[in-house]
């Protein structure tokens, strides 16, 4: 400014007195001597004019609306407003704050367009997607059912088994009991299919030959009792000895002799026995293979007594001997195969659980015990 | 927590966890994996884990799953997640759920994860702050600066159309 005090204004330089002059830059004696210089150069005074408008004014229209969200206090101001449209988004305010954020963003188009712009970004969860296999994720509280056991229930439990094993065998036995008695019982019924010893016997022998004929009931009677059984066996197989031998040569005197001293005979056995003898020895040819028949049913009867097969082994011929032990060991070994099977039908239908798995294995013991 | 509370937790939220990790992960089979495991945890401290609290315990423990995991293979999906990227810069996506994904895509793991917990599950920043073992400030903090950097790769996606 100094400078342009001892300035002149020419023609050369007035454009930027002209600039100073409107931009307000001059003292007022410059100003002076600027309009002075218009007034002197009429030519240049359009010029002047011109630069003068170019000069904004503002606009008293133009006016700043709601002035309170300027206030650094406001809840949402325009320094703020971001953060609180995040807030927004995030459904983190309250529904006082919502209203506010709102009525704000509805005053301002710009913060309308962002407020948009962001609920824009919120991620729409993709109900599409959901997890291929749940029965993975599944679970059950125990999947063995463990029994919780104090020294009471073990001892029950051991208890309970040791009868039911006691019970198992005492079942057992009595089957085979039951198979002895059968056997005696049956004995006499055999007859039927041997006709030598009684039917063919009763007829011939008379009536006064009580003896002769009481001996097999009185046999099947006290085969009940068990102790007798063996004897009474023996004795009927003695009988059935002396049929055998009958037939090779009558009047065995040594068996009969041993007949006699075994069931303590009385004066009639001898000619009984010779009234009995002369009547197998009346059989036909086939007796022979009767009797070996008949030894073979009692042993088939009789599958638990082994004495009683070797009596009768002694008895039949020692080929069918070898085949008749065969065949009964067989059958106890079937007889506890059944059983066994038997029972797992049973417990398969009553649990409706597999004993065996997939591949063909047995299972064993498909419970869990837990010691607390 | 009860066997049949365990199990209704499965039908409710196997879905939720399972979409919120694989939206992180990427990778059907590991988050699969990931969800998994973190349900084996729950049951296996159903004792511990209080029934109405079920699901963000979920999230919590299937969270932490996923963060053990990308740690452990950090260094084979790096080569991935490039040639990902890659892909999206080539291909500009034209729909908005595209491209929503793809700015998630471009999101650090940490904004990713609280993004989704916000948007999907509507967590507040305090729920995401215990899932994610953050302070509640920072949860905000990195969800706004997540979102404005969403608006902005939208602003720009669509200048672009």
């Amino acid at each position: 400014m100094s400078k342009l005090k001892n300035m002149n204004i020419n023609r050369h330089n007035y454009e930027e007195h002209f600039i100073l002059y409107w931009d307000n830059e001059l003292t007022a004696s410059q100003r002076q001597a600027v309009e002075n210089f218009v007034k002197e150069n009429n030519d240049l005074g359009e010029e002047f004019k011109l630069l003068g408008e170019t000069r904004f004014i503002p606009e008293s229209n133009v006016q700043f609306e709601e002035k309170e969200y300027l206030h650094n206090n406001s809840f949402i101001n325009i320094t703020n407003y971001e953060e609180q449209l995040l807030n927004y988004i995030d459904d983190e305010l309250s529904d006082k704050e919502r209203k506010q954020v709102e009525k704000f963003a509805a005053n301002h188009s710009s913060v309308q367009k962002e407020l948009s712009l962001f609920q824009k970004t919120r991620l729409q969860p993709e109900t599409a997607i959901v997890f291929p296999d749940k029965s993975v994720l599944y679970r059950r509280e125990e999947k063995v059912r463990v029994l919780s056991m104090t020294w009471f229930r073990v001892a029950v439990a051991a208890a309970i088994i040791l009868i039911a094993g006691f019970a198992t065998i005492r079942f057992i036995n009595n089957n085979k009991g039951g198979d002895k008695n059968e056997v005696v019982q049956n004995f006499p019924s055999n007859n039927p299919d041997q006709p030598t010893t009684k039917p063919i016997d009763q007829p011939e022998s008379k009536p006064q030959d009580v003896a002769n004929t009481e001996k097999y009931p009185t046999s099947s009677q006290t085969a009940t009792e068990k102790d007798d059984q063996k004897t009474i066996n023996e004795n009927e197989l003695v009988d059935k000895n002396i049929a055998v031998n009958n037939n090779k040569n009558i009047n065995n005197l040594p068996i009969e002799g041993k007949r006699t001293a075994q069931s303590k005979t009385d004066p009639n056995t001898i000619p009984e026995e010779d009234r009995i003898s002369p009547s197998y020895a009346n059989l036909p040819s086939q007796d022979k293979s009767m009797v070996q028949t008949l030894a073979i049913e009692m042993t088939n009867d009789n599958p638990f007594d082994k004495s009683f097969v070797t009596n009768t082994s002694r008895i039949t011929s020692d080929n069918i001997d070898v085949p008749e032990e065969a065949e009964e060991t067989s059958k106890e070994k079937g007889g506890l195969k059944q059983f066994l099977r038997k029972t797992t039908r049973v417990f398969e239908r009553r649990t409706k659980i597999q004993t065996t798995t997939d591949d063909n294995k047995l299972l064993l013991g498909a419970f869990a015990v837990s010691l607390k | 927590m009860t066997e049949r509370e365990y199990n209704e937790c499965v039908n409710t939220y196997a879905d939720n966890v399972y979409r919120f990790i694989l939206k992180n992960l990427r990778n059907e089979e590991d988050a699969r994996d990931v969800v998994q495991t973190a349900f084996e945890k729950m049951w296996r401290h159903r004792d511990e884990v209080d029934a109405t609290k079920s699901k963000s315990y979920l999230f919590t423990v299937a969270y932490r799953q996923m963060i053990d995991h990308i740690r452990k293979v950090k260094r084979i999906q790096l080569k991935d997640e490039f040639s990902e990227e890659a892909k999206v810069q080539n291909k500009p996506a034209n729909n908005l759920k595209k491209i929503l994904d793809e700015a998630l895509a471009r999101l650090s793991e940490t904004q990713r994860t609280l993004v989704l917990l916000k948007d999907y599950e509507g967590y507040s920043y305090e729920e995401i702050g215990r899932i994610t073992n953050l302070s509640e400030s920072q949860v905000k903090v990195y969800l706004h600066r997540a979102r404005v950097q969403l608006k902005e790769y939208l602003v720009k996606v669509e200048n672009l159309i």
